[in-house]
């Protein structure tokens, strides 16, 4: 087995170039392989967390009634936990807001929302919205508004004029008339045709609740659903974490339904890298049939001519994957920190106004991605070795020395 | 004496886009042991196919190949393979070395095929490239080479492998007048030294002077033994 392991090596290194040229298709569809899925899946991630920052945050605290049935009555008991998040390592800020159902009028219209209570000092952390203002300013005391450009353009009411909040709470029907200082706008239909955002204090005022419907967490981008399971045994009984992947669960299966979508063109990849590592390794052999003549007539049995030259097509695909997985993790791993990809996104016109995104595009590093370009490797791998071992496992040796 | 090579009735025919060539037509034919035997003839006449069928490279279409006593000619390919490794060596006009391996390597190749230990492999590979004047060139690759050394390696390949039957297909016929000649007289001296038996097929004069029995084939037939 040494001599024929030594011969495989040796052939491997005869023709360089060859050589070369066949560990960059195998490298090349390692590669593809790699970087396709870190970019459909952190392209999901990216989507699923701009959503999130967008409609929620990263991670909402919140009690599981308050989750079952929207209501202020099921607001989080107390916050003294709150203060034990904000020293978490793994959470970087924490915003209470208060959610209510509200009717919003202005002298014209009138339309039903859910109003947000926010304390401003906090919510840009853990919100993408504040930064989508595109007229006016963000809230700063109570007896201010801020509204979705939609929803402002609806009930007719500018920058400057008053809105009246009506809710119904606890303490019975409650009004309030706030000033509108801010307009947002998103690309979010849920935030741009029904946002209302309220100070924390006219929130709890109108809906005479102390506490919080919710605490929005701020965390690592990729880590959302693992920080949230993480944080649940920590949070007081009735009271749990969420992340998006829960709190955007048709957004996922969307995601998860592109995802599946997209394993017949990662199998087409396999099938064109199959392709040209076998027809590469068939004409090495096709090119050295005389001398596999001559090897064959000097007493080595077809099929352990047949092993030279499956060991051969190992060998080449062995470092084509290993230098495939190294180039494809390493790509994803920048992709993965700087934004290339969004900014690239952005040059494109229009695409983020079909898509809700943050501007922000991340590639997803996942240790899966190893055993999808493996199975590909193995794949062209498994042919490029066969076929043309099968090939010389019917050598004949008188015929094989005739031909030129 | 026992016949080492027995050949009976032996026919070859190849079929080639439909059409039938006849390559052998009922050949027999005794080597004993020892022998130094030349297939002799024009290009055509046999030669090559008659020194394939007796060493297992190809398969008779009709007759019957004895060595050493035992039937070969319905063997597999894996038995073949095997009678080839432990019984026969090889000597080619061309393409004789792997041009990967260097001289001692090749030398020592069918020995390390055989699974003989490594130090005695290389003693033998070293000790038969020797005899063949063949000292200072181990580590050299084919390409490293001329024609002739080229050709001595081939020869103490097959003789490091200490086989019974040596078959050689026109050993000489790209090798100047001189390096022609020394082969010859190598091969004749190792025939006489070791009892190996030579089948050499050759149209070279220089052979055929040298040679104890001439086999004389035309379209196939032998005419003269």
């Amino acid at each position: 087995m040494k001599a024929l392991a030594r011969l495989a090596w040796r052939n491997v290194w005869r023709h360089r170039r060859r050589t070369i040229l066949l560990i960059l298709v195998v490298a090349y569809a390692a590669f593809t392989i790699v970087f396709y899925w870190g970019f459909i899946d952190g392209y999901a991630e990216s989507v699923l967390s701009a959503q999130a920052r967008f409609v929620g945050a990263p991670v909402l605290v919140m009690t599981q009634m308050y989750r079952d049935d929207p209501d202020p009555e099921h607001a989080l008991p107390d916050l003294s936990f709150v203060l034990s998040l904000r020293r978490d390592g793994r959470v970087r800020a924490v915003a209470p807001r208060l959610e209510f159902p509200a009717l919003i009028r202005s002298a014209y219209a009138a339309e039903s929302v859910l109003a947000r209570g926010i304390d401003p000092e906090h919510e840009g952390a853990t919100s993408a919205v504040p930064a989508r203002l595109v007229e006016g300013r963000m809230l700063r005391a109570p007896g201010e508004l801020v509204l979705g450009r939609g929803l402002a353009g609806r009930i007719d009411v500018r920058l400057g004029e008053r809105a009246v909040v009506d809710t119904a709470g606890p303490a019975g029907p409650q009004a309030a008339g706030l000033i509108l200082v801010g307009l947002v706008e998103t690309g979010v239909p849920q935030v741009d045709d029904r946002a209302a955002l309220v100070h924390l204090d006219d929130a709890r005022r109108l809906t005479g609740t102390h506490t919080a419907t919710a605490l929005a967490l701020d965390v690592a981008r990729g880590a959302e659903d693992a920080v949230a399971e993480a944080l649940r045994p920590l949070l007081p009984t009735g009271v749990a974490a969420y992340g998006p992947t829960e709190m955007l669960g048709d957004i996922g299966r969307d995601l998860e339904a592109n995802r599946i979508s997209s394993i017949p063109i990662a199998f087409l990849f396999a099938l064109v890298a199959a392709a040209s590592v076998t027809s590469t390794a068939t004409v090495s052999v096709i090119e050295r049939t005389r001398e596999l003549g001559m090897i064959a007539a000097l007493g080595l049995a077809p099929a352990r001519l047949a092993r030279v030259v499956m060991l051969e097509s190992v060998i080449t695909s062995l470092i084509g994957w290993a230098v495939g997985l190294a180039a494809g993790y390493a790509t994803l791993a920048v992709l993965a920190r700087v934004n290339v990809l969004g900014a690239a996104f952005h040059s494109y016109v229009g695409a983020f106004e079909a898509l809700p995104l943050t501007g922000e595009i991340y590639a997803a590093v996942d240790p899966i991605y190893a055993l999808y370009a493996s199975m590909t490797v193995f794949v062209a791998g498994a042919l490029a070795a066969l076929i043309p071992a099968q090939r010389v496992r019917r050598l004949q040796p008188a015929r094989a020395m005739r031909m030129e | 004496m026992e016949s080492l090579i027995k050949v009976r009735g032996l026919t070859k025919i190849y079929r080639t886009d439909g059409q039938e060539v006849v390559a052998l037509r009922d050949v027999d034919l005794d080597i004993v042991q020892g022998e130094f035997t030349a297939l002799a003839g024009p290009s055509g006449s046999g030669k090559s196919t008659l020194l394939h069928l007796i060493g297992g490279l190809d398969h008779p279409t009709s007759g019957e190949i004895w060595l050493e006593g035992r039937r070969i000619d319905r063997l597999d390919h894996n038995a073949l393979a095997q009678i080839r490794l432990h019984k026969i060596g090889y000597v080619f006009q061309a393409f004789n070395l792997i041009p990967v391996l260097t001289a001692l390597e090749n030398a020592a190749f069918v020995l390390e095929l055989q699974g003989v230990p490594r130090a005695a492999r290389e003693q033998r590979a070293r000790r038969a490239l020797a005899d063949l004047g063949m000292t200072g060139f181990e580590a050299r690759r084919p390409n490293q080479l001329s024609g002739g050394q080229q050709q001595r390696v081939a020869v103490a390949r097959a003789l490091a492998e200490e086989p019974q039957l040596i078959l050689a297909d026109e050993p000489t016929a790209n090798l100047d007048g001189a390096t022609g000649i020394a082969l010859i007289d190598e091969m004749r001296r190792l025939n006489r030294e070791h009892g190996v038996t030579f089948v050499v097929a050759s149209h070279d004069p220089r052979m055929l002077e040298r040679v104890n029995r001439i086999v004389r084939l035309e379209d196939g037939r032998i005419v003269a033994s």
